[in-house]
């Protein structure tokens, strides 16, 4: 196998990263979580071992989106609430949809972008995120009950 | 799941979540420094040989001549080509890194911390609150002075220099497009600043402002106070605000701004080696300031207390050694706050990410304290429970408790842990130990080994909706006045007849437009299934003042095992 460098791995992977982290913490902070965590594995110790880059750069990416999920909580509502599609984002921002992800945990965002959009089985996010296949089970069914009492209302 | 994957609605909601995603940022500029082929070890304290290594594949020199130590060098073959690679070094001081000259101009990195405000971390009043955060820059040395102390101009430059918003700080100092200079005279800073500084208003922006800069520039030695001047002359009055400066400004100034627990050290993001130095001022109850370093898992690897100066209604200095163990390098948390003089519950409680490395003073612990044969542990052998390379969880231990982790079976035992009462991640060794009342299980988490009460523990089982359950149970639908009050509530509903019977609130409320909290009950049922955790939701009443019951959802906490299908063995 060649030798990729850290930029060769981020460029590879950075699309899905941010997808992935765009499900984690909403479209405003998936840039910095995907930055701030590529950096943290790249400087990280065990990184030249690492043999499944993905893997690892995804456990990484929803490390830093728990930790940002906890301290960033309160302004990421008032962004929310302040965001208008008028403003210099690139996207229209779906202020229904956040508020409907806004009441999972972080695992179960992640259970639920891994499932839905990357098309992966339970046994592939168990790998991905390095969990038992019972808890994405769990984050699954946990989410989708959410979500259906969300768009039930 | 086949059924679920079908689910075309919350499959619509992903994709529609999908579509806000922004593109990915550019490669960090902060990782060109490391971006070197990922087979090459990178010694930390060699950060400057890797990132002449980088500019040294760009420009076509032979990489044997910058070797790190001992690590085996990449062969020459192996490297990426350059031009996917190394296009964006071009910034790097190549000059300063001829092979031929090592010691002279070679880049040191120099931390230092900038003070901004972080919104997550309040002040007395709710104001957003000062607090360090660390940065470092590559500088190259030079010869005959000190470049790794003392520079408080790359400090004060970073600070400038910061834009008003970053992550999840943000800085009160405008944009300056002037020049700013400093001089030290004995221990005055005198800051000559442009007129831009004073532009704006608000009059906790502009102290803000200044105590920004009296903060990053007194954290170095030497310095205690800031001579502020603008274009040359000394402020007496600062902006339209007309803010008072008497003199040179010290720390003491700006206390205002400051979370009652102000912790200095360690910064915001910085990397920490056991033994931490946890130092800052405080104004709290009887000066006493509780402490805790948790590791990424959540869990509890230092808990202590230290004393400020002074306490109850004054500012006191503190300081504390806190010794851990991190088997490898992990993210984590320093945690300061106080005991309610009241309850005894957290106030003021701030939280810092940082880095936790390895090694140190700290040995681990397992290593030399656990007893290794069964002939010197406490009790006898006894084969019921987890079998070796189990994943169990810690269950029915509140919120603000650890469950400890000890060196031997028995709570004559020192903890090694404090175990999160959500972790589900510890790994049984399958050695159990039987005490005259209790049975303890040997389990690793976080890479230490150790004992634990088997009480606590279980598998994590499927989820039923058990709404209706508990429905019947009360004889309608329970209202309470708070969520913790349903919770406690709905919890009770499940011990009604049963002797072992407790529980314990595992995450406390929240509440959106829904409330929610969790509650474990344990030692009903039988042996298979031990409890539950119920996550319990609560809608407003009607008059908006209370909570009546939607709906639980029990995991099912089960104490042998768990089938394919959630269901408990």
């Amino acid at each position: 196998m060649g030798v990729m460098t850290d930029e060769e791995i981020y460029r590879k992977y950075a699309d899905d990263l941010v997808r992935f982290a765009t499900g984690l913490v909403g479209p405003f902070d998936a840039q910095d979580v995907v930055t701030d965590a590529c950096l943290r594995s790249f400087r990280s110790k065990t990184w030249p071992q690492v043999h499944n880059h993905r893997a690892y750069l995804y456990r990484s990416v929803l490390n830093h989106a728990r930790s940002h999920h906890r301290s960033t909580l309160r302004r990421r509502v008032r962004e929310m609430k302040a965001a208008s599609p008028a403003k210099s984002w690139p996207h229209e921002v779906d202020v229904d949809v956040l508020a409907a992800v806004d009441r999972l945990s972080v695992q179960q965002r992640a259970a639920i972008v891994l499932t839905y959009w990357e098309d992966l089985s339970a046994a592939e996010v168990a790998a991905r995120l390095r969990i038992s296949e019972g808890s994405v089970k769990r984050h699954l069914a946990r989410a989708r009950s959410r979500l259906r009492e969300y768009l039930d209302e | 799941m086949s059924e679920d994957r079908l689910d075309p609605r919350v499959r619509e909601l992903t994709y529609r979540l999908m579509e806000m995603a922004p593109d990915a940022p550019p490669f960090p500029e902060e990782a060109i420094a490391m971006s070197v082929p990922v087979t090459k070890q990178r010694p930390p304290m060699l950060v400057w040989a890797a990132a002449a290594a980088a500019v040294v594949l760009l420009v076509g020199l032979p990489l044997l001549l910058f070797r790190g130590g001992d690590e085996p060098t990449a062969p020459a073959t192996t490297i990426a080509a350059p031009d996917t690679t190394t296009t964006t070094v071009v910034d790097e001081p190549t000059t300063t890194m001829a092979p031929t000259t090592v010691a002279p101009g070679v880049p040191t990195v120099v931390e230092f911390n900038i003070y901004v405000f972080s919104e997550a971390i309040t002040t007395y009043l709710g104001d957003p609150a000062l607090v360090p955060l660390q940065l470092e820059e590559e500088v190259p040395s030079e010869p005959g002075s000190d470049t790794a102390v003392g520079r408080w101009d790359l400090a004060l430059d970073a600070l400038f220099d910061q834009g008003p918003t970053f992550g999840a700080y943000w800085s009160a100092i405008p944009e300056l497009s002037g020049e700013w200079s400093g001089s030290l005279d004995g221990s005055v800073l005198e800051v000559d600043l442009p007129a831009e500084f004073e532009a704006g208003g608000g009059t906790m922006m502009m102290t803000s402002r200044l105590a920004q800069v009296v903060f990053t520039a007194t954290q170095f030695d030497g310095i205690d106070s800031v001579l502020f001047k603008i274009a040359g002359e000394v402020v007496e009055v600062f902006s339209g605000e007309g803010i008072i400066l008497d003199g040179p400004q010290t720390r003491m100034d700006y206390v205002d701004i400051l979370p009652l627990i102000f912790l200095d050290e360690p910064a915001i993001g910085s990397r920490v080696s056991s033994p931490a130095t946890l130092s800052g001022i405080a104004n709290v109850f009887e000066a006493t300031v509780q402490f805790e370093i948790v590791n990424e898992s959540g869990n509890l690897i230092n808990a202590d207390f230290t004393t400020a100066t002074c306490g109850t209604g004054c500012w006191g200095e503190f300081s504390a050694q806190a010794p851990f163990f991190v088997p490898e390098e992990t993210p984590g948390e320093i945690v300061v706050y106080e005991e309610a003089a009241l309850d005894g519950s957290r106030v003021n409680e701030i939280r810092y990410p940082v880095t936790l490395l390895p090694g140190g003073e700290e040995e681990p612990p397992t290593t030399t304290t656990l007893p290794t044969t069964d002939t010197t542990l406490p009790g006898e052998a006894f084969d019921i429970g987890p079998t070796e390379g189990d994943v169990v969880a810690v269950i029915g231990v509140a919120h603000d408790d650890v469950l400890n982790l000890r060196d031997g079976p028995g709570v004559g035992y020192e903890p090694l842990l404090g175990l999160n009462p959500l972790a589900d991640d510890l790994v049984a060794t399958g050695r159990h130990r039987l005490l005259e009342s209790s049975i303890w299980t040997e389990l690793t988490a976080d890479g230490v080994t150790g004992w634990v009460n088997s009480s606590y523990i279980g598998y994590l089982g499927g989820v039923d909706d058990l709404t209706s359950f508990v429905v019947s149970e009360m004889g309608g639908i329970p209202e309470a006045e708070t969520m913790l009050d349903l919770g406690t509530m709905v919890a009770e509903s499940f011990g009604q007849d049963e002797g072992g019977f407790r529980y314990e609130m595992v995450i406390p409320p929240t509440v959106g437009d829904l409330g929610e909290v969790t509650f474990d009950v344990v030692g009903l049922l039988d042996d298979a299934q031990r409890g539950w955790r119920l996550h319990i939701f609560g809608q407003p009443t009607e008059g908006g003042e209370g909570f009546s019951l939607k709906s639980v959802e029990g995991m099912a906490l089960c104490g042998r095992g768990v089938t394919e299908d959630g269901l408990c063995i």
